[in-house]
């Protein structure tokens, strides 16, 4: 059989477009049948693997901290809705590929389902911790969902209000100045809130200005996702209070951020 | 006025006749023939497409050694089905030429299609669909198996989609206390 030919328009992601060219000798090879398949998979890192993350950190209480487990159970029970039908002989594990694509299909507006896909295996968490998969997530939900937001009110710290079940509670000890492309700027006497950031050992805070990623897929545990914690040392040059959409706000909370000395930061 | 009645219809069955073989031909892995109109397949998958122009069809049955019989049946079922559902023609269309589009929620009826099958025909049909370039039928099945997936633990993950643990306990603890709220389960 010859090549064939992909039309112009159609064949847009290097997916398709390997498919098409491997045809007569496709990329993947039949599958092994039922039982012989576990084997074949969990191992399965070359070299061409990221360098492994090494989980264990001295600063995890730290991280504790910031997202204590919830005592409101009510959102987050199993919803049970879909009931596997029993097999006698268990499925062959999905190839990565396509694995890939199911859990680029996960809700961005519940980050707990990625966390937990991660759980899986370490070919997984490898998957979505990484760039490729990450800047895919993105392109794939387009428009970021919104977690939740801060609120600051005069003089006082800011609180966080979460707007998805799924979001960890985030406690700040601090004011929130101001937020940009899911940064947000916090001003604080010390830095208690940092999520999974990588400082260095000898990283000492000064002037308590701190800026915290939280993007959704940003609660993963690994270094390698959008959830750094940095220091701005000139805060208010780089971040401005951010003009939110009016819309996606609470009836209640909409203008606040007109306020002189408070604002809302979207977080997302 | 009679025989250009009959002429008339003599030409709109030639035109019915002719449309009926304007199908394609498909051979499963396992030698089974399953036919497929021509539009369909081609504006539904981007490989079928690409053979159609390339002129590379065979009229006695296009082998597709990748795909099994109960797969590629599920295959040109759902091309049938979606050649009745209008509305979604250009919806299917658009997604296939932006590979950006954003995801759109199933419709209804690919719901109940991917709902009525069983737990290997749903990976069976992913990877069929995955091979064939078929970007709708891909979107519908990985989301039908990301629902499968929402709202179970990591064990109930592993079980369901035969997936071996390869983390130690400490490491599954540790994570476990790091991101505890992650978890509904304990």
């Amino acid at each position: 059989m010859p090549p064939s030919p992909l039309p112009a328009g159609g064949a847009a992601r290097p997916r398709e477009n390997q498919i098409a060219r491997d045809r007569p000798s496709p990329p993947r090879p039949s599958r092994p049948p039922g039982s012989s398949s576990t084997a074949q998979h969990g191992h399965g890192g070359g070299a061409d693997r990221p360098r492994e993350y090494r989980i264990s950190d001295p600063r995890r209480s730290l991280r504790r901290h910031a997202f204590p487990r919830s005592t409101d159970p009510s959102p987050r029970r199993p919803q049970g809705s879909v009931q596997v039908r029993p097999t006698l002989t268990p499925p062959p594990p999905l190839p990565e590929d396509l694995v890939e694509e199911v859990l680029l299909r996960f809700p961005p507006d519940d980050p707990a389902c990625l966390v937990r896909a991660a759980l899986v295996c370490r070919r997984w968490r490898r998957l979505i911790c990484g760039p490729r998969f990450r800047r895919r997530f993105r392109e794939f939900h387009r428009a970021p969902p919104m977690l939740g937001f801060f609120v600051t009110n005069l003089g006082d710290n800011s609180f966080f209000v979460r707007t998805s079940a799924t979001c960890p509670r985030v406690i700040i000890n601090g004011v929130a100045v101001g937020a940009r492309h899911g940064r947000v700027l916090l001003r604080t006497a010390a830095i208690p809130w940092r999520p999974l950031h990588r400082l260095g050992p000898n990283h000492q805070p000064e002037e308590g200005a701190a800026i915290a990623t939280c993007t959704s897929t940003g609660f993963l545990p690994s270094s390698q996702l959008e959830c750094c914690c940095a220091l701005c040392r000139q805060p208010r040059r780089r971040l401005r209070p951010p003009r939110l959409p009016q819309r996606t706000l609470p009836r209640r909370l909409r203008g606040q951020q007109q306020q002189r000395d408070g604002f809302l930061c979207l977080l997302v | 006025m009679e025989v250009d009645k009959g002429k008339g219809e003599a030409e709109e069955t030639r035109k019915v006749a002719e449309a009926d073989r304007d199908t394609v031909t498909l051979k499963s892995s396992d030698g089974k023939l399953f036919e497929v109109s021509k539009e369909a397949a081609a504006r539904l998958s981007t490989v079928l497409a690409g053979m159609i122009a390339g002129g590379s069809i065979d009229d006695n049955g296009t082998d597709l050694k990748q795909i099994g019989s109960e797969a590629l049946e599920n295959v040109v079922d759902y091309c049938n089905k979606h050649a009745n559902s209008i509305p979604s023609a250009a919806l299917i269309s658009s997604s296939i030429s932006f590979n950006t589009a954003p995801f759109k929620e199933p419709e209804e009826w690919e719901r109940k299609f991917v709902d009525r099958l069983s737990h290997d025909a749903l990976f069976d049909l992913v990877e069929a669909a995955n091979f064939l370039g078929m970007e709708r039928l891909l979107d519908v099945t990985c989301h039908k198996i990301s629902e499968m997936m929402k709202g179970k633990s990591p064990d109930q993950i592993r079980e369901v989609f035969n997936i071996k643990n390869d983390y130690t306990k400490e490491e599954l603890e540790e994570i476990r206390q790091e991101l505890a709220w992650a978890f509904y389960d304990d």
